[in-house]
């Protein structure tokens, strides 16, 4: 990011990880604008297509405006093709747009995470506003990530159960919503393999965490 | 002075129908088209083979008949060479841009639309001409690694094929490809068994047993 501009990611925390035979993607939903709660229900976790997803954080209209953007883009492609476009694909455009916006001097204030699954097994992809595109086994954004990293970088391990992988990512944000002020309010968790994304209901991620789950409700 | 020509003057332009609906600068091109030299596309299961006729002119060393497009792909015309050759750099630019932005090659389909709706523009902006070739775009789909062959015309128009022939002998050609076809399905065909037939029917177009390997040019890719 250029100097006159503030480091993007402000109040979130996104965690995504990698398992045996898919993703795991965790939010949480407190939109944080300084000391003040934005709003106690951001919705963080966007469903691209049929395998993809993508976590925002940062400027939101910037970020709505891409989610927006590309599932137009990826609707075209899909009607075009007749195929699926794949995470690696969307991945790849969004870094294009995100590189050519950045040249102009105005960068998107986004930090991203796409994950999906394709015909190669499960993928995490991490963009930021520069348009750098890199693949990871797990990976954060946010202001909460620093806490969340610490969680993973001791309970990851590669080609785990989808049980435990939930359990890790759920920990993950967890940590975040803790001792991070501009994370809380919620969780929204997906898991995406072969079959396509499941969305975890509130109770999912309560019998998951157990005496962990970090709201009283 | 338009009058006594058989259209009327509606062939001056290749963007005023006839009364008959017909556009008639088109129907010129087709015959353009098939004044090239004979260019051949077969595709089976198991792969692509696309070949043409070289045309030794004097002392002249011929252009190549066949044109690569991107790793997995490669294109054949027959027509007027310059109409062919905007169409295949369109197509060069076209592949490397959609590797460029998706990481992934383009899907052969996709390609062939962006050709036919860049030719169809030739017939919807006055003082254009439409372009003189049949184009015929083959290889190996990488999302799928499934053979396949697009047919271009000078209309735009689109048509996936098993095997297409353009160029002088055109319908000799089809011909003698569908009677083989009747003999041994071509979906069923290696991809030498593709080219042994590509060369035969070049040969039977010509009626000229004698041509050698340095008359026809081939190209073949096989599915995994």
């Amino acid at each position: 990011m250029p100097d006159y501009l503030p480091e993007p990611q402000h109040g979130t925390t996104t965690v995504a990880l990698k398992f045996k035979n898919g993703v795991v993607v965790a939010t949480d939903n407190r939109a944080s604008a300084g000391y003040m709660v934005a709003s106690p229900r951001a919705k963080k976790l966007h469903v691209l297509n049929e395998k993809t997803v993508m976590t925002i954080a940062g400027l939101v209209s910037d970020a709505q405006y891409l989610v927006k953007l590309l599932k137009a883009q990826i609707q075209i492609f899909e009607l075009e093709r007749e195929r699926e476009m794949e995470t690696r694909v969307v991945g790849s455009l969004l870094a294009r747009i995100m590189y050519g916006q950045f040249r102009t001097g105005f960068p998107y204030y986004v930090g991203l995470i796409l994950a999906g699954y394709d015909h190669k097994g499960p993928h995490v992809y991490n963009l930021d506003g520069s348009g750098a595109f890199g693949e990871e086994p797990y990976t954060s954004t946010g202001s909460g990530s620093p806490f969340a990293y610490g969680a993973l970088e001791s309970l990851y391990e590669e080609d785990m159960e989808e049980e435990q992988a939930k359990k890790v990512a759920l920990l993950a944000l967890r940590s975040a919503i803790i001792k991070d002020i501009a994370t809380g309010d919620g969780m929204d968790c997906v898991v995406v393999t072969a079959d396509g994304v499941k969305t975890l209901a509130k109770e999912d991620i309560k019998g998951i965490l157990g005496n962990k789950y970090p709201f009283a409700n | 002075m338009f009058g006594s020509s058989a259209n009327q003057g509606y062939d001056r332009s290749s963007s005023m129908y006839s009364p008959e609906g017909r556009l008639i600068q088109t129907e010129y091109a087709r015959e353009a088209m098939r004044r090239g030299r004979i260019a051949i596309g077969l595709r089976s299961n198991n792969g692509v083979v696309l070949a043409g006729k070289v045309d030794t002119i004097d002392l002249d060393i011929p252009n190549p008949k066949i044109s690569k497009i991107a790793s997995q792909m490669s294109s054949i015309f027959s027509g007027y060479a310059a109409d062919g050759r905007l169409l295949v750099s369109r197509a060069r630019v076209e592949a490397a841009i959609h590797k460029m932005t998706y990481d992934d090659m383009i899907d052969i389909k996709a390609l062939a639309t962006l050709l036919a709706d860049y030719t169809h523009q030739f017939l919807q902006t006055g003082l254009m001409r439409p372009l003189g070739i049949g184009f015929l775009l083959g290889g190996i789909d990488v999302f799928d690694d499934k053979p396949r062959i697009f047919f271009l015309n000078p209309g735009g128009g689109l048509v996936e094929t098993k095997a297409k022939a353009i160029g002088q002998g055109d319908a000799k050609a089809i011909k003698f490809i569908k009677e083989k076809n009747t003999e041994t399905p071509i979906d069923d065909m290696s991809v030498s068994e593709l080219e042994t037939l590509a060369k035969d029917t070049i040969k039977y177009v010509m009626e000229d047993q004698s041509l050698t390997d340095d008359d026809i040019e081939i190209w073949s890719i096989e599915a995994k």
